[in-house]
């Protein structure tokens, strides 16, 4: 009984070694295994990825930034300790309170949130005028945006719909492009 | 003299067989030429079409890409062979009442995403293709009402790469009223992907090895029917639809990914889900967010866990037979559900008044569920005998559990009985004479005789 | 060796003499031939709700076993005098401990292939589906649980003075491993930080060697996704065939260990007379 207290004292002086490292960190997106906390889809190693880490260590990733905020809805911010997004561009994680938000309901995301994020206002505004669309948004007036997933076209284009339909497919093709390109 | 005759034999013999060799690699080469040489090119052909023309492609090799627009039916057969190895799709449809038949394609530009036929026109036919491709398969976009039966496609280097560079089989967006049937589908990401596509049917498809083998998002009034899945990371994956109906289905052996299923269904309305026979999956039927549905005369058979609900409420289950699984049911926050006359074979029922339902209710112990959500490191204890213990003195707020009113107390046996068959019984029996035979001798030899 | 040898055939002599053995070996064959009987209707092959049930029953059953035939023969070295009268005899400790437990596992393999064996003909004669994979795997789970609770069981039997402490001891053994182990754990590591809580769960699962032998069966009857993304890569490992060598590695190891204790626990015991 002895050796098994010894074991296991120094098995957790191990662990408290071991957690002793960076507070927050993005882990890595593994394609195998993770799958969105909120929509059970997988998480595909792209620019829509999200994740957070809450202040006990725990992670939880998301494939759309709308999943993120849902998250966010049913369970609450105080208990976040750090929340990522990725830059659009490039695929690098950044702070969720300094990327730069775009928003069209023609971007299409994996749950048709269609918010793109990146790194700083300037590739935002690159990327608006590259598309002629888009709502560019800080951290703060992301939260005061609406989150409707652009799910039903009826929504958003009445009798006369070729006109958008037009822009998405453009769209849609480009993002695949860039996507398939990195 | 019979020595000379032998050796002028065997000269013989070798000049034959010399000349053969030649022959044969002389015909080789003549094949290889005029293979080469025969490789049409298949836009050149569609050039000369008129609208409304129907041709028959001689037998031959063709090259992609190729783009028709214009209302043609062109009809291959089995040694017609279309190759693309360029960046583009291998046929873009852009015009109305194309008509496209068995034809060979093989899509095999390296490292692209680029898929065999790009749709962007309504009322389209492809039947009969096969379609080998290192991108997408077919993909639909704007393209109203087209039809997609019989088709096959695969993924070119199987096992070569992992699903984030595979492309999709059968893509849809903003694409209505498409019949997909009778296609078999293996090897790619998603099988077949609607998104923003409305009033499809879905039906008599075979998929296996992908990622999920139906896709579903955003697909209001479609209809999943008869398809068959095995060895995907999920059968269906249905997301974020109203009045789909889902039924017949069979989906077997998702369970090798840690996320497999055989049916998701995550923020389902009104929607039937029936008759689908689930075996031998990680989780048979999980239901998330999905309200109003009725989930009716399933067969859940031998899955880790037969039906997972989370946050479901609304809806109705009836008729349903959970047999084998090793947890049959798991529920959190889905305690306003309707459940009748499910067959739960682990349950022990009392039919006092002999209606065939009993009259104890089946309660669904949501401990389990809890506990993983919380903390998913405590999965290491799935059903160990611990935690049944564990679970079964867990009984607060019993009142507010998922509550089968009245379970079955028969299944029906045509349901039961699964096509599944296992070998080995003679081995088993071996096996077993041996180990009887050699514990019987160590018994007598070793124990009871005396030396 | 010559003295190991003569040790185990003793132990081998007295167990099959020993009521108790064939006790277990009736119940143990009732009990399989009751697997039979429930799963007739069934294909045993794979995790499913089949074996799943077949493996609690037998984790229920098997350890209880071993746990009193094993603590039991030693205690009765002590109350019946004859390590006393062996140990004035020039025999290694270490001879007699090796001894005693290679014939102990003898006699409780041989009741555990007798069980099985008599499942396996029924089976085989009924024309009952039992895949032979799951069959084999059943027989090596049960061979790694007696393998395993022998050791504890010689650590038991060292233990203890008589053969009454010996039996409650072995049961509040048996119900701490097989039955209060999660409760136990649960409670314990949720005062642990959230990162703490899945390495120490690992590491504790190598010092219960039910849980241990019974993920390894898990795993191996292809239900280790069920246990989630946490243990993926373990999962992955432990399906290959390195996997199991793996697990006879650890077997192993926790064997020498738990025989080295108890050798020096004996040990001592003699030299102090």
């Amino acid at each position: 009984m002895k050796k098994l207290i010894t074991v296991c004292a120094l098995f957790l002086g191990l662990i408290m070694l071991a957690g002793c490292g960076d507070k927050y960190e993005a882990l890595p997106i593994n394609e195998d295994t993770d799958v969105c906390a909120i929509c059970n889809m997988q998480v595909k190693d792209d620019a829509f990825a999200t994740q957070l880490t809450t202040k006990d260590g725990k992670n939880v990733k998301f494939d759309d930034i709308g999943c993120m905020h849902k998250w966010k809805e049913q369970q609450g911010t105080e208990n976040i300790g750090m929340d990522y997004v990725r830059d659009y561009n490039n695929k690098e994680w950044i702070e969720y309170d300094n990327a730069t938000y775009v928003y069209d309901a023609s971007f299409r995301t994996p749950m048709a949130y269609g918010i793109i994020t990146f790194k700083d206002k300037k590739s935002a505004e690159t990327f608006v005028s590259e598309q002629g669309v888009g709502k560019i948004m800080n951290a703060k007036e992301l939260a005061s945006h609406d989150w409707k997933q652009n799910t039903d076209k009826m929504q958003m284009m009445d009798e006369d719909g070729h006109m958008h339909k037009e822009d998405q497919k453009g769209m849609d093709m480009k993002s695949e492009m860039t996507s398939s390109h990195k | 003299m019979k020595k000379a005759e032998q050796t002028l034999i065997y000269r013989l013999l070798f000049i034959a067989l010399l000349l053969i060799c030649h022959q044969v690699l002389n015909m080789e080469e003549a094949l290889a030429s005029t293979s080469i040489g025969q490789v049409n090119s298949l836009q050149a052909i569609i050039d000369q079409l008129d609208a409304g023309d129907a041709i028959e492609l001689p037998p031959g090799t063709y090259a992609g890409p190729a783009t028709i627009d214009k209302m043609v039916s062109i009809r291959g057969n089995s040694e017609v062979t279309l190759l693309n190895p360029s960046g583009a799709p291998a046929i873009s449809i852009l015009s109305d009442g194309v008509h496209l038949a068995n034809i060979q394609i093989k899509n095999n530009a390296s490292g692209d995403q680029s898929p065999a036929i790009l749709v962007k026109s309504h009322q389209v036919t492809l039947e009969d293709l096969t379609i080998q491709t290192s991108g997408y398969g077919i993909i639909l976009r704007d393209a109203d009402q087209a039809i997609l039966q019989n088709n096959t496609i695969t993924w070119f280097k199987p096992e070569a790469n992992k699903p984030k560079q595979k492309g999709n089989g059968i893509d849809l967006y903003n694409s209505n009223g498409t019949l997909i049937k009778n296609n078999h589908i293996t090897g790619v990401r998603d099988a077949i992907y609607l998104e923003k596509s409305r009033n499809a049917r879905i039906q008599g498809n075979k998929l296996s090895r992908t990622r999920y083998g139906i896709h579903c998002m955003y697909i209001d009034g479609s209809s999943v029917i008869d398809n068959e899945g095995q060895y995907n990371i999920t059968g269906a994956m249905v997301m974020g639809v109203k009045n789909v109906v889902v039924s017949g289905n069979v989906f077997r052996r998702q369970s090798q990914n840690v996320h497999s299923q055989g049916i998701l269904l995550y923020d389902v309305q009104s929607s039937s889900i029936n008759k689908n026979v689930v075996e031998g999956n990680r989780v048979g039927i999980y239901m998330e967010q999905s309200s109003e549905n009725e989930l009716s005369n399933n067969a859940v058979l031998r899955n880790f866990i037969g039906i997972q609900l989370i946050n479901s409420n609304s809806n109705q289950f009836h008729g349903n037979e959970f047999i084998a699984n090793v947890i049959e049911a798991e529920a959190a926050d889905s305690q306003k559900n309707e459940m009748m006359r499910n067959y739960w074979d682990s349950f022990q029922g009392l039919d006092l008044n002999h209606d065939g339902t009993s009259e104890i209710p089946y309660a669904i112990n949501p401990f389990y569920q809890l506990l993983v959500t919380q903390t998913p490191a405590y999965q290491l204890f799935f059903q160990s005998p611990g935690m049944t213990f564990l679970s079964d003195m867990f009984t607060n707020g019993q009142e507010d559990w998922s509550t089968d009113s009245s379970p079955l107390m028969n299944a029906d046996i045509s349901h039961t009985v699964s096509t599944e068959s296992a070998k080995g019984s003679a081995d088993v029996l071996a096996i077993g004479l041996l180990l009887l035979c050699t514990a019987i001798y160590t018994i007598i030899y070793l124990g009871v005789m005396r030396e | 060796m010559n003295d190991m040898l003569q040790v185990a055939r003793r132990e081998i002599k007295t167990g099959f003499r020993n009521p108790w053995s064939y006790t277990f070996l009736i119940l143990f064959c009732v009990f399989s031939l009751c697997l039979l009987v429930i799963n007739s209707q069934s294909i045993v092959q794979g995790y499913s709700g089949v074996t799943g049930s077949m493996l609690s029953l037998i984790l229920y059953l098997l350890p209880l076993m071993t746990l009193f035939l094993g603590s039991f023969s030693l205690t009765a070295e002590k109350e019946e005098g004859s390590w006393q009268l062996l140990s004035t005899y020039p025999i290694g400790t270490l001879s007699f401990i090796v001894g005693k437990y290679i014939g102990l596992s003898i006699v409780l393999l041989t009741i555990v292939a007798f069980g099985y064996g008599l499942m396996g003909v029924i089976s085989g004669l009924v024309g009952m589906s039992f895949a032979s994979s799951t069959y084999v795997l059943f027989i090596a789970f049960s061979c790694g649980l007696v393998l395993l609770f022998l050791t504890l069981a010689l650590l038991i039997g060292s233990l203890s003075k008589n053969r009454w402490q010996a039996l409650t001891v072995s049961v509040s053994i048996w119900f701490f491993a097989v039955i209060g182990w999660q409760t136990i754990l649960i409670s314990v590591l949720n005062f642990l930080p959230y990162t703490w809580i899945k390495p120490t769960l690992v590491a504790l699962t190598f010092i219960n060697p039910a849980e241990l032998v019974r993920l390894f069966v898990v795993i191996k009857l292809g239900g280790g996704s069920i246990l989630g993304p946490e243990y993926y890569q373990w999962v992955e490992w432990i399906q290959r065939s390195s996997g199991s060598w793996l697990f006879i590695a650890v077997c192993l190891l926790w064997i020498s260990f738990s025989i080295m204790v108890v050798y020096w626990l004996w040990e001592r015991g003699r030299s102090h007379g």
